[in-house]
């Protein structure tokens, strides 16, 4: 029996506009065992960002709000805790790296002041023994030289040990679960490469939990254990990622896949499309929000829109659901 | 052997910056004939898209050639290099920064007709409402600004316009990285679907190796300013030569859990050096699994070693 350690349930995120408040989450529903990774894929407007930042509340000083739902980490409701536990739990048991470390890394203050500072407000210790346990967590993340990169300041180091920074800061305080949004998308494929692999293998070595989010299913194949498909603010599927990437069942995630399995293909030849836009939030269609970019849509699908089923490790909201491999064959 | 579209003959390109000189293009030679696509693939940094605006003439280089069908372009008249301009197009990563905020797509795509003296007021209209069509566009975008467009619509104007002035050649820099990937299978569609009915010739820069595999016939892999490996599309994935390729290689993502999962850990180590100081010998020997003590003094020079097949390596 896996334990739980963060779970999403039915969880509704809406930001005020101009012309009134915008659903952005319509209903997200995950759980993270501990030391599971789950991928949350989803091209932009998906909701997986603001998924990631409704966990910790972020979207709340960013003009969003919790509408509905539950988010319970460690058994604790998220949703109701007082702002001092929730900066206590930020950098602390939750972790989090963006796609863009640059943006995030303070520009005047050294890399090692910056993950010390980290360190401080989460734990009683000496400045000196802060410095101490940076250089330590650089060193962890794989940054050569860790006591003089240490006094660097984020624009000397190079794209990848700036990420490296990044997630030595997060580890700062041996967090239960680490939140990467987009961690690899600025980096080139070899530094992608390096970031994934040190991931794996720090997610294995501390026995942390690792929420990726992607708009990439190839990139996380070799690190995920499970994938939840987010399609204009919904979970359209989720389950094992061999039997994602063997048995879509939703036919948007099969789209996904088709999308990043070029290597399948003739080269030069016509690519499987997913025709068509990501419909805006604001003028969803009626029933299945994918509907009018599927195939397999009929009446049904454009009237009502298909329920999660409960519970089970494998689910879809599809109608007309991709068939499964038939036992020793191939998938339809 | 027909005679080469676009051919950059031992080009070098230096950048003077207060941390010191940048190498960014450094004696780099290739050619792309009529209807061929040669893909250009390395880590940012590696001089890619030096090498298209030095194409492009957008900076001259400090030495070698660029001649387009046949004529110097560093020694040719305005009327010449108004012409070559017209017939050698580019298509950027990022269409909504490269498209004027202020003004419609309409005058986005009338301005290169303008420029160049095309036809009058109808016969523009005429054409912008072709070009419309081309890339899969509706009329009435014509009347929208870049900001009411998605990011595919953007880049599918961003390809309108290239085509505008019917170039003979595109360079495409980046052109599908920053879209979402069901865009990116539409966009990549559509110019290959150009591709073949306008007879284009391309310079498919990027980063991702899979799409290059796809779409280019050729391919030239670049590592801090030079070309390290060039070879046609197929003789490159089934017998990659340049360690700096094979690694490339080992780190595209594979969409098989299985596959990814038996992956042998990546062949080699670090990062990209700095290119204001690179390392002396083969620029790679720092990074190289394969390095011996000749790869630290002395520099390889790309050589052929099969039909087509280049590789600058003392231990290919």
């Amino acid at each position: 029996m896996t334990m739980t350690l963060l779970e999403v349930s039915s969880l509704r995120t809406s930001f005020a506009t101009r012309s009134g408040r915008l659903g952005i989450l319509r209903d997200v529903s995950f759980a993270i065992a501990r030391g599971e990774t789950v991928a949350l894929v989803g091209e932009s407007g998906s909701g997986k960002s603001v998924t990631a930042a409704s966990i910790l509340r972020l979207v709340e000083a960013a003009g969003g709000r919790i509408d509905a739902g539950r988010v319970s980490f460690e058994g604790e409701d998220l949703l109701s805790l007082s702002p001092a536990r929730l900066r206590a739990l930020r950098g602390g048991r939750i972790g989090m790296i963006f796609q863009e470390p640059l943006s995030a890394l303070n520009p005047v203050q050294r890399i090692g002041d910056q993950i010390a500072e980290a360190v401080r407000l989460h734990r009683p210790l000496s400045r000196r023994a802060a410095w101490g346990r940076a250089v330590e967590l650089l060193s962890l993340v794989q940054i050569p030289a860790p006591g003089l990169r240490a006094r660097d300041y984020p624009h000397q180091l190079s794209g990848g040990q700036r990420q490296r920074a990044m997630i030595a800061m997060a580890l700062a305080c041996d967090p239960a679960l680490l939140i990467a949004d987009e961690p690899t998308t600025a980096l080139d494929v070899i530094t992608q490469a390096q970031i994934l692999s040190l991931l794996a293998e720090l997610r294995d070595r501390l026995g942390m939990a690792l929420l990726l989010i992607t708009h990439d299913l190839g990139v996380v194949a070799g690190v995920a254990d499970r994938i939840v498909v987010l399609y204009a603010g919904q979970v359209v599927e989720q389950g094992p990622v061999a039997e994602i990437f063997a048995a879509p069942a939703h036919p948007y995630t099969r789209g996904l896949l088709d999308a990043v399995r070029l290597d399948t293909l003739t080269p030069g030849t016509a690519l499987p499309e997913i025709p068509g836009l990501v419909p805006p939030l604001d003028a969803l269609p009626a029933g299945c929000a994918f509907a009018p970019r599927c195939g397999r849509a009929d009446a049904r699908c454009r009237s009502a829109a298909p329920p999660m089923p409960p519970g089970g490790a494998r689910q879809a909201a599809c109608f007309h659901p991709l068939p499964a491999p038939l036992p020793g064959g191939h998938a339809a | 052997m027909t005679a080469p579209l676009l051919e950059i003959r031992r080009a070098v390109r230096h950048f003077d910056t207060p941390a010191g000189r940048v190498r960014a293009v450094d004696d780099v030679s290739l050619s792309i004939q009529p209807g061929e696509t040669l893909g250009l693939v390395g880590e940012s940094g590696c001089g890619k898209s030096t090498l298209a605006r030095l194409a492009m003439k957008l900076v001259p280089p400090q030495s070698g050639a660029i001649l387009f069908e046949g004529d110097d372009v560093a020694t040719a008249n305005r009327a010449t290099l108004a012409r070559y301009r017209a017939r050698m197009q580019m298509v950027f990563q990022d269409p909504l920064s490269a498209l004027n905020p202020r003004e419609s797509i309409f005058r986005i795509l009338e301005q290169p007709l303008l420029v160049h003296r095309r036809g009058d007021r109808a016969a523009r209209q005429a054409r912008i409402a072709q070009l419309l069509q081309q890339v899969g566009l509706r009329p009435e975008v014509a009347l929208r600004y870049p900001h009411e467009l998605s990011g595919g619509q953007r880049q599918r104007v961003g390809i309108a316009r290239a085509l505008a002035l019917e170039p003979r050649l595109l360079l495409c820099d980046e052109a599908v990285s920053a879209l979402d990937v069901s865009v990116r299978a539409q966009v990549l569609n559509l110019l290959l679907r150009l591709r073949a009915e306008l007879g284009l010739a391309a310079l498919f820069i990027s980063h991702d190796l899979a799409v290059v595999r796809h779409v280019a016939d050729r391919v030239a892999v670049m590592y801090l300013g030079q070309v390290v490996e060039e070879a046609p599309r197929d003789a490159l994935w089934q017998q990659p030569r340049h360690p700096y390729t094979r690694a490339l290689m080992a780190a595209t993502p594979v969409a098989d859990p299985a596959e990814a999962r038996a992956r042998p850990p990546l062949p080699l180590q670090g990062e990209l050096p700095d290119p204001i100081d690179p390392p002396a010998g083969c620029r790679f020997h720092p990074r190289c699994p394969m390095a011996e003590p000749r790869c630290r003094v002395e520099a390889p020079v790309l050589r052929a070693i099969a039909a087509g097949h280049a590789v600058a390596c003392h231990r290919p």
